[in-house]
């Protein structure tokens, strides 16, 4: 661990999640489709950043590290019980533009979904982004629009179906 | 209303705030004293394996082998199946502004690369940030720095073959080198005595300390499947040589006017002045290219001189302490003078020089920068000059006396 001995990162870590567990959870809620289990992941996603802090090595900021592992953590709890959740939900009914918008963006491959979550949810540039999935910038850049390509169109359908 | 607001609308009414849901710091902090994913099994797990802990304690004996510093940096790791490393080369450089306060930032020549055996292998080299190498390989890179390395890191690791080779200290690091085989190569690598991570690595070709390759490991983790970068991108054209083109570089003799500068740059050339910290002007002598005998040489750029330039290094000494400084300006670059030049351009900056010295062991120290279309290296015989010519360079302008 370079420029933050332990005791310090452990305070560093711990006013990121005062200050930002509603972003953090917001987002892993997201990933995981649930609530409880976005919660659940928050708190692994911080406990193991406390126990791995050793390895962090200040290239970039701490919050952009701690995502990685809540991201991971909430990746983890998404792929075991409920996979593909949303998918399961009603596709496009009429004034449920809600439930097509989820159904839309679970069908996303997990990179662009990821990526979506972060942008809107976590408040994140396409920097941060790309560190947290591990790609450049440039290829956070393509992902997001192409999720937004594919969203787009989800959009005007259900827009069709409400006129 | 613009897409992405109509994006941003619509996931606000789709994802609930949740804000029902309250954060517990001790809890958070109470899962970080278990071990990850911990559930019912946690304490049995760990009295059994504290139980096969002792044993191999009692038959071991980790302290004498060097297994316990190889199996923290097995873990330091990871476990995930593509494998992800930066390594930063020994070649670095300073950008200086052109104007204001004086102050240096270092640039570092790094390599990021991916490995997936099922994906291939990504590398992107970039000086400064700049990228300047980007290539896709389906096939297992060689087992030399860096590539090889971070492709049979992990494996050398486990083969059992791995041996600490000493203790040492790497910028305050308390390290431990160890020696490990990749395809029939003997590399070392100095990792982290606490935590595991590798912190350089180092080969040796031959057993030739001379041409030892070192690298230090700025970043090496491994990323779950599907994660990372394997796009090589297309690299923006820069018009800069490939390289691979033999021919001969030479200068004339005999300085030109003014104009014969500008004919050949097709703009006025950059000067210092009548003199340059101590050293007089000389003039601008031309260079020139040739690719083959056949062809008529063709000028490519111009020198402005002051005092005599010292030989370059490796060359015999020159015998003189007389300070010194050639302004070098070319319309374009040719892969028989700018050795470095995929590396060098890419990396400068607009309203800076970067003061940077070549791989090839006759290179100086030198400083680059890009002003009016025109690329400009600077050489002299204190780096001080180099930056203070950098600053001071200034198109020549009639009435100056420079002749022609």
């Amino acid at each position: 661990m370079k420029g933050l001995n332990r005791d310090r990162m452990l305070e560093e870590i711990e006013r990121v999640y005062r200050e930002r567990f509603p972003v953090y959870l917001r987002v892993a809620a997201a990933i995981t489709g649930d609530a409880e289990l976005g919660r659940d992941a928050v708190q692994e996603g911080f406990a193991g950043a406390i126990r791995s802090r050793r390895s962090y090595r200040s290239r970039g900021p701490l919050e952009g590290w701690i995502w990685r592992a809540v991201v991971n953590a909430a990746r983890d709890r998404h792929r075991e019980p409920r996979e593909e959740r949303f998918v399961d939900e009603p596709a496009v009914t009429a004034g449920e533009e809600r439930g097509a918008l989820r159904a839309a963006i679970a069908r996303l491959p997990e990179r662009q979904r990821l990526a979506i979550f972060l942008r809107y949810f976590g408040d994140l540039d396409q920097r941060s982004i790309a560190k947290v999935l591990g790609v450049r910038p440039g290829t956070v850049a393509a992902t997001l629009h192409t999720a937004r390509e594919s969203l787009r169109s989800n959009l005007e359908e259900v827009e069709a179906w409400q006129r | 209303m613009a897409e992405v607001d109509r994006l941003q609308d619509a996931l606000e009414g789709s994802y609930p705030r949740h804000e029902d849901l309250a954060g517990d710091w001790n809890d958070v902090l109470q899962r970080a004293e278990r071990s990850p994913r911990s559930s019912r099994w946690a304490l049995p797990t760990a009295l059994a394996a504290g139980a096969v802990a002792g044993l191999i304690l009692l038959l071991v004996a980790p302290w004498d082998s060097g297994t316990g510093i190889v199996e923290r940096a097995r873990a330091a790791v990871g476990d995930g199946p593509v494998v992800h490393f930066v390594l930063r080369s020994k070649i670095e450089g300073r950008l200086v502004p052109l104007e204001g306060e004086l102050r240096e930032q270092r640039v570092f020549d790094e390599t990021e690369i991916w490995w997936d055996p099922s994906r291939g292998f990504h590398e992107v080299a970039r000086f400064g940030g700049a990228p300047y190498v980007d290539a896709l390989r389906r096939s297992r890179p060689r087992p030399d720095v860096p590539s090889g390395f971070v492709a049979g890191y992990r494996e050398a690791l486990e083969s059992g073959q791995a041996k600490a080779a000493g203790d040492d200290e790497i910028g305050r690091i308390k390290v431990t080198w160890l020696r490990i085989r990749i395809g029939g190569v003997t590399l070392e690598v100095a990792v982290n005595r606490n935590s595991g991570d590798p912190v350089r690595v180092k080969y040796t070709p031959g057993g030739n300390a001379a041409v030892t390759q070192e690298q230090d490991v700025v970043l090496a983790e491994s990323l779950p499947a599907g994660v990372g970068d394997f796009s090589a991108e297309r690299l923006p054209d820069s018009g800069l040589p490939l390289g691979g083109r033999s021919g001969s570089v030479a200068r004339e003799d005999k300085p030109v006017g003014a104009k014969g500068a500008a004919a050949v740059l097709g703009q006025a050339p950059l000067w210092l002045g009548r003199e340059h910290d101590g050293a007089p002007y000389k003039g601008f002598f031309r260079t020139w290219v040739q690719f083959a005998e056949a062809q008529e040489p063709r000028f490519i750029g111009v020198d402005a001189q002051y005092g005599t330039p010292a030989p370059p290094p490796g060359f015999a000494p020159s015998g003189s302490t007389s300070p010194w400084t050639l302004v070098s300006q070319r319309r374009s670059l040719e892969p028989v003078v700018d050795l470095d030049a995929q590396r060098v351009w890419p990396a400068t900056r607009p309203g800076f020089v970067l003061v940077y010295k070549g791989r090839n062991p006759f290179s100086r120290t030198s400083g680059y920068f890009k002003r009016g279309g025109l690329y400009v290296t600077i050489t002299a015989s204190s780096r001080d000059r180099i930056i203070s010519a950098a600053r001071g360079a200034r198109p020549f302008s009639a009435g100056s006396g420079a002749g022609g």
